[in-house]
């Protein structure tokens, strides 16, 4: 399965590369990534691609955990919603 | 490949403005319960109930997880409690709305919908039964909703069972006055019921519904609101526009949720409620979308038109989104639980007259209002005559859950918390109608029913 991993917060140094170590440690792979700086916050979308549901679930709940100390506001979702919500 | 546009506007929807389901509720037959003795239909109700949704609460969880939309409510509608019950030897029903808010309990379920009787043409010994038990049945539950459906625009107006549902009203604001008169929140009078209604109090499970099914049922007031915000000052076309295609995406992310849920459970989807549901929260208020579209507080002149376009445009969008459309489904007009409501009401501008007019074309009807405790039962039937009325005449569902707080008198405010809000007590129109209530007999049905 594929998920999309929204990233907002403070721009810093090193902001993308702890967030892709989590997602290596976690044996997922990034097939995507756009970023830019919005209204002065980083800001980015990753798409993933796990190859168990479980591995979706291991990683939101480690996101879901980290988000805070990171200062980060990160949200992962099946990329299935977006499929749905903007296609016909 | 996915829009990054997209991603964060759907994200803000979430975030934001609100989005979220508001209930997948689970439809479960009883038919297979019913016995003769009352001890044994009960045990078969709560094993059956336990066991098809063991996994509800859980599934419900994991999916909002993945999918990063919150699922507010966990439901359960069952068939009508008359139906199952009357075989047996009981002379009150209270004892199977027990057994179904222990069910609800034991799996962490919000709301039972379906303590209901089906009474438009007429009573059988069950129907009455369940009818006057409802006062002792919502006093000793927590999680139960019940449901009588007086009329339809096939059958006409029970107007006996209009007479006897505004003592019922009355009797159970009464036992659960220490409470607000809670009660009364959880109990409903329809006309044209749906049997695949996922909100409650209205929900049942229809006798012509599969044995277990999957309903869903969308809220998204807040997002409609920020869309418009958008097009200040344009067209109504525009404004149609925009709400269509904003329903579009948020049924869309609710059908697909439910899909997720109804493969998990191994249950079939059933249908998709296109409604927009409000919460007291600020910002996710179907009132302040009428603000929005442009009139200046909710009740005013203008506020019946502006209604009738929002709940349009919501089933356009919302129709071309979804694979089976039903339940309610459109934009809920209910006081205590929409925050822009209550302003209207405490400033004056909304009445009970205004909300009547706009039943006529919103999804349901007098909803969640409170009104003074010593209003009396015939006045409260008058209400729901004329609400009756409108639905069968209109060929929709209209409904009357009106609060007769115990107590209170016009001005007070009653508390019942969680979603169900806050209601400023409303003034009624007292003047006397008894004579018309005690007629008795039926309404019969308009000539336009006849259609075969």
């Amino acid at each position: 399965m594929k998920a999309v991993l929204t990233v907002v917060g403070k721009d810093r140094v090193g902001i993308i590369a702890q967030i892709a170590n989590l997602i290596a440690e976690n044996n997922s792979n990034i097939v995507n990534v756009e970023q830019t700086i919005m209204n002065d916050n980083f800001t980015m979308m990753m798409e993933i691609e796990f190859e168990t549901e479980e591995d979706f679930y291991n990683l939101e709940e480690k996101f879901r955990k980290k988000s805070s100390a990171l200062k980060l506001n990160i949200k992962m979702y099946n990329e299935d919603l977006f499929n749905n919500m903007y296609s016909l | 490949m996915i829009s990054f546009e997209n991603v964060l506007e759907a994200q803000n929807m979430v975030e934001k403005e609100k989005l979220d389901i508001r209930t997948i509720t689970m439809g479960i037959s009883l038919l297979d319960c019913i016995d003769s003795d009352s001890d044994k239909a009960c045990e078969k109700i709560y094993k059956k109930i336990t066991k098809e949704a063991q996994n509800l609460v859980a599934i419900a969880d994991k999916v909002s997880r993945a999918y990063g939309i919150p699922i507010i409510n966990k439901r359960i509608s069952v068939t009508p409690i008359a139906i199952i019950a009357q075989a047996s030897e009981a002379k009150n029903y209270t004892k199977y709305a027990k057994v179904l808010d222990k069910a609800a309990k034991e799996l962490n379920i919000d709301f039972i919908g379906g303590f209901s009787a089906l009474v438009e043409k007429g009573f059988t010994k069950g129907d009455r039964i369940l009818i006057d038990s409802i006062p002792e049945a919502l006093a000793e539950t927590d999680r139960i909703c019940a449901s009588i459906n007086v009329g339809s625009t096939k059958a006409g107006i029970n107007m006996d069972a209009v007479k006897t549902m505004g003592e019922i009203i009355i009797k159970t604001a009464e036992l659960t006055k220490d409470n607000e008169s809670i009660g009364c929140a959880k109990l409903v009078v329809f006309t044209n019921a749906v049997s695949d209604n996922p909100f409650m109090a209205g929900a049942f499970l229809g006798v012509e519904e599969a044995e277990t099914v999957i309903n869903v049922g969308i809220s998204g007031p807040g997002v409609v609101k920020s869309a418009l915000e958008k097009v200040k000052g344009q067209s109504f076309d525009e404004v149609s526009e925009v709400i269509k295609k904003t329903t579009f995406k948020i049924t869309r992310a609710g059908q697909m949720i439910a899909k997720e849920i109804a493969k998990a459970m191994d249950v079939k989807l059933g249908i998709v409620d296109l409604s927009l549901a409000p919460t007291p929260a600020v910002g996710d208020s179907v009132a302040r979308i009428l603000e929005e579209i442009g009139v200046s507080v909710a009740g005013t002149h203008g506020t019946t038109a502006a209604l009738a376009l929002l709940n349009d445009a919501v089933k356009k969008g919302g129709v071309m989104a979804a694979e089976h459309v039903g339940g309610l489904s459109g934009a809920f007009i209910p006081v205590s639980e929409d925050e822009g409501m209550i302003a209207a009401v405490q400033s004056g501008a909304m009445t009970i007259e205004k909300l009547e007019a706009m039943t006529c074309v919103c999804s349901v009807g007098l909803d969640m209002i409170a009104i003074p405790g010593e209003t009396p039962a015939t006045v409260i039937s008058g209400m729901i005559a004329d609400e009756m009325a409108i639905g069968m005449i209109n060929q929709k569902t209209t409904a009357v859950r009106v609060i007769p707080a115990f107590g209170k008198k016009v001005g007070d405010v009653v508390h019942f918390g969680g979603l169900l809000g806050t209601a400023p007590v409303m003034a009624v129109n007292t003047n006397d109608c008894q004579n018309f209530i005690n007629r008795g007999g039926r309404i019969p049905a308009p000539i336009h029913s006849f259609k075969n």
